[in-house]
């Protein structure tokens, strides 16, 4: 790792070996160019407003807004058809005895007259 | 060919001689920040790091005659949408970002903008073998494509760490990585370094 480090070090300085001074000329021309140019707010106006400003994180970010608007839609449409329908409440209960050899049958049947779970 | 090597510790920046990048928040923006007080702090910001930006757009197009206006559009982008530069970011790494993206464009452009290396400014080597070694590096640096070039000489020349790349370029720091890891063992190499 430190063989790298000196390699950079190494790399780097023969790099920088190479280094130039902005033409006083260039200056003075970006200068008075810039005395003519109007500060913008920002090519998007309001997006780019502070405190956010500029970032490509947020030009990342706006590229899954209609991917994300979409997938809103898509959610309200799909849940009501998603859902399971609602359990009826209990209407009544049916308790039915048969003695077959006597042929009868008894049919006991609760209506929601009294509370079913109730305990006495 | 070694790719797979970890590269940890190089996300630590190799700092660029010369004055204290500015931060936003080390000059008191005015109310009026589109007016005469945000264009003095503007200037104000900028005069530590343009020879800095300067030097990378040179060097980014090999030395093409181009780099003067690159270099003038990169300023004039970042004075016209100073009002967008959040507070407390870093100026450099935002003006670097946008230096970046003029040369992109340029490249877009200029599909080849370059010059013979014989015109690459003389270096200040103290050594025919250090001038010979610097020439190798540039003639290096001119084989690669646009984007790990701009990579190269973000992290060797302006000395941003890894991380700060990623921001100013957009890719992902493992893509850095590898670039630089490339470059890396290409140039040790050519400059006749040993592995070990």
């Amino acid at each position: 790792m430190s063989d790298e480090r000196r390699l950079d070090a190494k790399i780097a300085g023969l790099v920088r070996n190479v280094h130039e001074q902005v033409p006083a000329a260039l200056e003075e021309r970006i200068r008075a160019a810039a005395a003519e140019t109007r500060p913008s707010a920002g090519r998007l106006g309001w997006l780019w407003l502070r405190p956010g400003g500029f970032s490509r994180r947020r030009t990342r970010m706006l590229a899954f807004v209609p991917a994300a608007a979409v997938c809103v839609l898509a959610a309200f449409l799909l849940i009501p058809i998603l859902k399971k329908p609602p359990v009826s409440p209990i209407s009544e209960i049916r308790t039915e005895f048969e003695i077959a050899d006597k042929n009868i049958k008894i049919v006991f049947i609760q209506k929601p007259d009294f509370s079913l779970f109730q305990e006495e | 060919m070694k790719t797979d090597s970890t590269c940890a510790d190089t996300t630590a920046a190799l700092n660029f001689p010369g004055a204290r990048a500015p931060h936003a928040g080390d000059f008191e923006m005015s109310q009026d920040e589109g007016g005469a007080g945000s264009a003095t702090i503007f200037w104000e910001l900028l005069a530590p790091v343009n020879r800095k930006v300067y030097n990378f757009i040179r060097k980014a197009v090999n030395f093409s005659q181009d780099a003067d206006d690159i270099f003038q559009e990169s300023v004039l982008q970042a004075f016209r949408y100073f009002r967008t530069f959040r507070r407390g970011a870093k100026f450099e790494t935002w003006l670097f970002s946008i230096a970046h993206n003029e040369v992109r464009k340029h490249f877009r452009r200029a599909s080849k903008a370059s010059v013979p290396l014989d015109e690459v400014p003389a270096a200040a080597a103290d050594s025919a073998r250090r001038d010979a070694l610097v020439r190798e590096v540039y003639r290096f640096a001119e084989t690669l494509r646009p984007r790990p070039r701009l990579v190269f000489f973000l992290f060797y020349d302006s000395g941003f760490s890894i991380g700060e790349i990623s921001e100013i370029t957009g890719l992902r720091e493992g893509n850095i990585k590898f670039i630089l890891n490339q470059a890396r063992a290409n140039l040790r190499a050519i400059m006749g370094e040993s592995d070990e």
